[in-house]
C-alpha cells in the first residue's frame, strides 16, 4: 500500500464515522426534546389511570422549549402497572422525545412508599445508565404529583427549587439528602434503612418537615425535626448546621447560645460472645454563633467549657432516647450499623440477621463538641 | 514495514493487549467470585500470565531473530508449526471479534443506542485494521500515545472515591475458601488476556535482554490498574452492589458531580473509546502477521483486509449481550489455556530436540 492509497483509506474512515456517527440513527433535534428534570410517583386514583389495570401514577415536570408560550413549566402526569409503560403511555400524547439525562429529583408520594419497596420503583432509574447515580430522592408529604405543580415564590418552578433546597440543606442544617446510589447503597451493601427527606408544602412554602425511615416496603417511620437532627448524627451523615441550647450550670440556665460547626462519627465494634457492643462517638466541632447575654466569653473562663459539657448532654440524651426507640420500636438498622456488622462478622448476613443484631446489641453514644472560636466577639 | 519495538513500546503494547472492555466489568465479576475480597482476586488472576509470560521469554530468547511462525515450524515441523500458527490466528480472531462487541455494547448503552450494531461494528473495526496494517513500530508507538490517555480517565472517579468510600467495604478479609480463590483467580485471569500475545511481539524488540523485565513490568502496571479500578469500586458500592451492575467502572462515575463538567462518565467514555480499540487492533495484527508469514506473503495490509469480513461476522453474531460476555469468556479460557500450553510446549520441544541457546552455547 503506498502512501496515496493510505491517505485515501485514512480519509474514507474518517469520513465515513464522521457521518455515520453524527448522522442518521442517533441524531435528535434539540427542540423537539422533553427534557425531565423532576419525577414523581403515586398510586394512581381510578379516575386517573389510562388502563384499567395501571397501578402508579407517574408525573413529570418539563420546562418548556418553545418561545411563544404562557407558561415555561409543564407538568405531564399518566399512569402504568410499571414504569416504563408510564412513560410508554406520555408518548401517545407527548410528541417530543423524553431524554432522562437532566433528572435531578425524584419524588416519592407518601402512601406510595409506605406500602411499596422502594427498589422496585426506583428499578428504570437503576437500570438506565443515562440517569446518574446522583440523582437526589425525597418523600413528598401528601401526593408526588401535587408537590409537582405546587406554586413556588422567587423561582421558575418547584423543580428548580426543589433542587437548589436538597443541595445546599447539608450546608445548612443537620438534615439529610440521599441519592439513587446512596439508597441502592443502604438497601443492598448495607441492609440499614435509607434516611430521606420529607417534604411538605404549606402556606405557599415548600419544606423540610423531618425524615423517612424505609424499611424494605414493609414500613415508613417518619421523623419529626429534633429526631431527623438526631439520626443525622447518630448515623454520621455528614453536614455543618446550627443548634441553639441553654448552658447550665451545677443544673441551672446560666445562658442560651448557638453551635455553629460540623459533626463527624466514630464507631468502635466490641463482641462479647454472640452479643456486639457499638460505641457511637458522635464528634462535632465549630464555633458559638451567639450568646444570649451580651457579655464576653473571655469573662467567664469555664463557659466554652460549660457550652460545650452542655450540648454534649443534650445530644447524648436525644441520641440516647433515639437509640432506644430504634431498638424497641423500629427494630432494623437505622443507625447505620449494618456495614460495620459486616465488616465485623465472617458469617453471611441477611436483612433479618442485621435487624435481629440491631434489637439484641448494647448501644453506647458519647459526644464529644469542640467549640473553636467564639466568633468575633472574645 | 518497520519490524522492530523498543522494549518501551513491548510494555504499552503488552499492557493495550490486556487492557480494554474488561476493565468495565471487573469489580463485577471479582466480587461475584469473592465477595469483598475481590482486591485479592485481581492480585491472584495475575499468576497464570505471569508463568506464561516467564516460559513465553525463555522460548523467544533460546531462538533470537525467530518469528512466531518461523519458531513453530523450526520446534514443531513445518506441518505441526503450521497447525499451532493455526490455533494462534483462530484465537486472535475470536479474541479481537469478541472485544470489538463487548466495546461496541458499552458505546451502543451509553452514547449511540440507535446505531445499528453492525455498522458500529464495521466502523470501529475500520479503525483498528488501519492501526493493524500500519505495521509493528506504528502500533507500538499508537499503544504508547493511547495509554496516556487512559491515565487522565482513571483519575475521574477520584471526586466519587473521595465523598463515599468507606474501607469497611473491603472486610472481613480473607472470607472465602480456597476454592473460592482459585475459581476467583482463574475467572479473574480472563481480564489478563491479550498477555499471550508477547510471544507474537518478543521477536521484534531491539533489547532482547530487556523483554522478560518489560513483559512483567506490564502486567504489574496492569494488575495496578485493575487494583485501583476494584478497590475504588468495591469501597463505593460495596460488594453487593457492584454485582447487580454491568459496567460499575462507569456507574461509579455517575455517583457525583463534578461542577461545569457534571456528567464526567461521558467524557470517560470518550477517552475510553481510545483506550479499548487498542486491544482488537493488537490482536487483530497478531492474526495478521501470523498468516502473512505463514504463507510468506509480503503484503500485510492485504491480509488485514482479507480478515476484516470475518472478524466483523464473527463480532456481529451474539445476538445479546449475555451471548457477547459468554463469547469473552470463551476467550478468555481460550487465553489462559493458550497462553500457558503454547509456550510450555514449544520450550518443552526445544528442551527435547536440543536446540536454542542450549545446544549453540
Amino acid at each position: 500500500m503506498n502512501k496515496i492509497h493510505k491517505y485515501i483509506l485514512l480519509s474514507s474512515v474518517i469520513i465515513i464515522n464522521a457521518l455515520s456517527l453524527s448522522g442518521c440513527w442517533d441524531e435528535r433535534e434539540l427542540d423537539e426534546l422533553a427534557v425531565p428534570f423532576i419525577r414523581g410517583y403515586d398510586y394512581a386514583n381510578e379516575e386517573e389511570k389510562m388502563q384499567p389495570d395501571d397501578k402508579y401514577l407517574i408525573s413529570a415536570g418539563f420546562p418548556v422549549f418553545y418561545e411563544d408560550t404562557a407558561e415555561k413549566y409543564h407538568v405531564d402526569i399518566t399512569s402504568g402497572s410499571l414504569d416504563g409503560e408510564g412513560i410508554n403511555n406520555r408518548n401517545t400524547h407527548f410528541g417530543e422525545q423524553i431524554i432522562q439525562g437532566q433528572l435531578q429529583i425524584v419524588m416519592l408520594g407518601e402512601e406510595l412508599i409506605r406500602n411499596e419497596n422502594i427498589m422496585e420503583l426506583t428499578d428504570i432509574l437503576s437500570r438506565n445508565p443515562v440517569v446518574k447515580g446522583a440523582i437526589q430522592m425525597a418523600v413528598s408529604a401528601g401526593r408526588a404529583a401535587d408537590m409537582l405543580k405546587a406554586p413556588v415564590k422567587h423561582y421558575p418552578n418547584p423543580g428548580i427549587y426543589l433542587q437548589v433546597l436538597l443541595e445546599n440543606i447539608r450546608r445548612t442544617n443537620f438534615l439529610p439528602t440521599s441519592s439513587l446510589f446512596e439508597i441502592n447503597r443502604h438497601i443492598v451493601s448495607n441492609h440499614t434503612a435509607p434516611l430521606l427527606p420529607y417534604i411538605v408544602h404549606k402556606e405557599g412554602n415548600i419544606m423540610f418537615a423531618g425524615s423517612c425511615l424505609l424499611h424494605d416496603g414493609k414500613s415508613m417511620v417518619h421523623l419529626n425535626m429534633e429526631e431527623t437532627e438526631i439520626a443525622v448524627l447518630l448515623r454520621g451523615i455528614r453536614g455543618r448546621g446550627m443548634i441553639t441550647f441553654d448552658v447550665m450550670e451545677d443544673n441551672k440556665v446560666i445562658d442560651q447560645v448557638t453551635f455553629e460547626g460540623k459533626n463527624r462519627r466514630k464507631v468502635k465494634v466490641k463482641k462479647d460472645g454472640d452479643r456486639y457492643i457499638f460505641n457511637i462517638l458522635i464528634k462535632l466541632s465549630g464555633r458559638l454563633f451567639e450568646r444570649k447575654k451580651n457579655e464576653p466569653v473571655i469573662d467567664n473562663k469555664d463557659f466554652v467549657k460549660l457550652s460545650q459539657k452542655s450540648l454534649e448532654d443534650l445530644i447524648r440524651k436525644r441520641a440516647e432516647d433515639f437509640v432506644a426507640k430504634v431498638q424497641k420500636e423500629y427494630g432494623f438498622d437505622a443507625l447505620e450499623l449494618g456495614m460495620e456488622i459486616k465488616a465485623h462478622s465472617r458469617e453471611k448476613m441477611a436483612e433479618e440477621d442485621i435487624d435481629r443484631i440491631i434489637q439484641d446489641s448494647e448501644i453506647n453514644v458519647e459526644v464529644k463538641v469542640q467549640i473553636e472560636n467564639a466568633g468575633g466577639k472574645i | 514495514m518497520s519490524y522492530t519495538i523498543t522494549s518501551k513500546q513491548l510494555i504499552f503494547t503488552l499492557i493495550s493487549c490486556m487492557l480494554g472492555a474488561g476493565i468495565l466489568s471487573l469489580p463485577r465479576v471479582t466480587a461475584e467470585a469473592v465477595g469483598q475480597d475481590a482486591w485479592l482476586a485481581v492480585i491472584l488472576g495475575g499468576i497464570i500470565p505471569f508463568v506464561s509470560i516467564w516460559l513465553s521469554n525463555k522460548v523467544v530468547s533460546r531462538h533470537p531473530g525467530l518469528s512466531f511462525v518461523a519458531l513453530t515450524e523450526m520446534l514443531a515441523g513445518k506441518w505441526a508449526g503450521k497447525i499451532l500458527s493455526a490455533v494462534f490466528v483462530i484465537y486472535s480472531i475470536i479474541a479481537s471479534a469478541a472485544i470489538l462487541r463487548v466495546f461496541t455494547e458499552v458505546i451502543t448503552m451509553f452514547l449511540l443506542p440507535k446505531t445499528p450494531i453492525l455498522l458500529k461494528i464495521m466502523l470501529g473495526l475500520a479503525v483498528s485494521a488501519y492501526m493493524a496494517g500500519s505495521g509493528i513500530k506504528v502500533l507500538g508507538r499508537l499503544n504508547e500515545f493511547l495509554f496516556y490517555v487512559l491515565i487522565p480517565t482513571l483519575f475521574v472517579s477520584i471526586p466519587s472515591v473521595i465523598k463515599f468510600a468507606d474501607i469497611h467495604y473491603l472486610m472481613p478479609v480473607l472470607n472465602n475458601s480456597l476454592g473460592d480463590y482459585s475459581k476467583a483467580a482463574l475467572t479473574t485471569g480472563f481480564a489478563y488476556s491479550g498477555f499471550e500475545t508477547i510471544i507474537v511481539f518478543a521477536p521484534y524488540v531491539l533489547k532482547k535482554k530487556e523483554t522478560l523485565k518489560a513483559a512483567v513490568l506490564a502486567l504489574i502496571i496492569t494488575a495496578l490498574i485493575y487494583l485501583y479500578t476494584v478497590i475504588t469500586t468495591v469501597t463505593v458500592f460495596g460488594a453487593e452492589l457492584t454485582q447487580m451492575f454491568t459496567w460499575p467502572t462507569l456507574r461509579l462515575l455517575s455517583v457525583t458531580e463534578i461542577p461545569v463538567l457534571e456528567r464526567i462518565e461521558f467524557i470517560a467514555i470518550i477517552a475510553w473509546i481510545g483506550v479499548a480499540i487498542r486491544p482488537v487492533s493488537n490482536q487483530y495484527f497478531c492474526a495478521g502477521l501470523i498468516i502473512k508469514d505463514v504463507f510468506g506473503m509480503k503484503s500485510l495490509s492485504k491480509v488485514v483486509i482479507l480478515l476484516y469480513p470475518i472478524i466483523a461476522a464473527i463480532a456481529w453474531y451474539p445476538k445479546n449481550i449475555g451471548i457477547a460476555f459468554r463469547l469473552s469468556d470463551f476467550v478468555g479460557m481460550y487465553s489462559l489455556i493458550l497462553g500457558t500450553a503454547l509456550p510450555l510446549l514449544l520450550l518443552g520441544l526445544s528442551i527435547i530436540r536440543g536446540k536454542g541457546r542450549a545446544r549453540d552455547e
